[in-house]
């Protein structure tokens, strides 16, 4: 089972090795749950250890971001690995609408460039 | 057509998909193909086998490494006694599918396939076979860049790069001092390893000292490749730098520095440092004179051809102060 962290207002999800079809419906399945749970404003998943991304990887993918959206959390994918990247070029498989970045780092950059954080914020009001 | 035996995976369940996909990958590169290749061809084998699990409930995925003349790779087949595919044109259509998926499976299977073939019938089950070969290209790709040092006509470096269809041996040479005396002795070494190759590297050192006794000597490293072990077995003595670059993506550490001992072959040879390491496709050996700096941006080494590597090293580290030569070699592999 893929481990979720929460970590402030995000959850990080790292895949750790191969996942079947079900592995990644349960995944998909707890995020979007634990969004609620946590209140949660920003899923990164950490696909670095994936190794292929078919069609039902990059559906399940979009249905993640798409319901999370719904849901008030912004999704990142980050680590889809070179050789991957190219191989879902070649397949024609495409991300369109999901957030990606290179890597954790990225992805919690991105996601803090889109949601203020509240200590910024209130260290603007103590000004 | 060859073919060495079949490997068969029962697709049964949801987790022999993994199984399947990973053999596949696992064969491709033993073929010898890199790894976006081996990431197109375990994704194929992911989509073909999900389909019998959809269409068919079960079937196999069989594997098989395929070569004609001059050229080699990979035949895999998904079979299965399901109810067929009722209109094979339509099913090969970009977004056309039948089970509520992306309609990405056969049309971006048929896309990574240098051959392809979908035989179909209603209730006797399905038959998709595809062939992807492997771009030829040699095991062992080499570039060399070299300047003399301005004010000279000659290097005092020299390089050997011996390659037969078994074993390789690359070697760089530095003569001592300058002119046409370092050329001189550089080239007697060269000639020394060029007559005793593929020996061990150890052998090769001591023949080279033996016969430079008179001289004023060089320094020098080494490298002999092995093909059928994946092995590189690597010496160096004096300051001929050598790095071994690892190609592959996750490789760790990502790279490998020769050990060098302290001395001069024709005149002091130190207790020789010899090293084996298993080496990867994709992976590259880079010697460099102390003209160079052996310093190369992270990425270049996966982007770069070997000879672009030479270029890049010799542009971005030449000192000036001395000859220069670097000398990349990378490691490509597979079934002689």
């Amino acid at each position: 089972m893929v481990p979720i962290l929460k970590h402030s207002q995000y959850l990080i999800a790292t895949v750790q090795a191969a996942l079947s079809d079900s592995d990644l419906l349960e995944l998909r399945d707890r995020l979007v749950a634990q969004v609620g749970q946590y209140r949660a404003r920003g899923v990164i998943l950490d696909v670095t250890a994936l190794d292929v991304m078919d069609s039902f990887a990059v559906r399940t993918l979009r249905t993640l971001a798409q319901v999370t959206r719904l849901r008030g959390a912004e999704t990142v994918i980050v680590g889809i690995a070179p050789e991957v990247a190219m191989s879902m070029v070649e397949l024609g498989m495409t991300l369109d609408g999901v957030s990606t970045a290179l890597d954790l780092e990225e992805g919690l950059a991105m996601l803090g460039q889109s949601l203020p954080s509240p200590l910024a914020g209130s260290r603007s009001r103590g000004k | 057509m060859a073919s060495n035996g079949e490997t068969r995976i029962a697709v049964d369940s949801e987790p022999d998909l993994i199984v399947a996909r990973q053999k596949g990958r696992a064969l491709a590169a033993e073929i010898g193909f890199d790894s976006t290749d081996q990431t197109l061809i375990a994704t194929a084998i992911s989509e073909l086998s999900r389909n019998i699990r959809l269409y068919a409930k079960r079937g196999e995925i069989v594997l098989c490494a395929i070569a004609e003349t001059g050229r080699r790779g990979i035949a895999l087949e998904a079979r299965d006694e399901g109810p067929g595919i009722a209109d094979v044109t339509r099913a090969l259509e970009p977004g056309f599918s039948t089970s509520g998926g992306l309609g990405l499976g056969l049309p971006g299977v048929r896309r990574l396939a240098d051959e392809f073939e979908v035989v179909s019938n209603a209730g006797t089950g399905t038959r998709v076979s595809i062939k992807k070969w492997l771009v030829h290209r040699p095991w062992l790709e080499s570039g060399v860049a070299g300047s003399a040092l301005p004010g000279q006509r000659e290097s005092g470096d020299a390089h050997v790069v011996w390659c037969q269809p078994e074993a390789a041996v690359v070697a760089v040479v530095d003569g001592l001092g300058h002119g046409s005396e370092a050329t001189r002795v550089a080239a007697l070494a060269v000639a020394t390893i060029d007559a005793a190759a593929p020996a061990a590297p150890a052998t090769m050192v001591q023949l080279c000292h033996d016969r430079l006794r008179t001289t004023r000597g060089v320094v020098m490293s080494m490298a002999a490749f092995h093909r059928a072990s994946s092995t590189m077995t690597w010496v160096g003595v004096g300051n001929v730098a050598g790095v071994l670059l690892r190609g592959g993506h996750h490789a760790s550490p990502s790279e490998e520095h020769l050990l060098l001992r302290g001395g001069v072959v024709g005149a002091v040879l130190p207790n020789l440092y010899v090293a084996t390491l298993p080496v990867a496709p994709g992976d590259t050996l880079v010697f460099a004179t102390d003209g160079v700096r052996l310093e190369l941006p992270s990425d270049l080494a996966r982007r770069a051809s070997p000879q672009q590597i030479a270029n890049q090293l010799l542009a971005l580290g030449g000192r000036g102060t001395d000859d220069a030569l670097v000398v990349a070699v990378r490691f490509w592999g597979g079934a002689a």
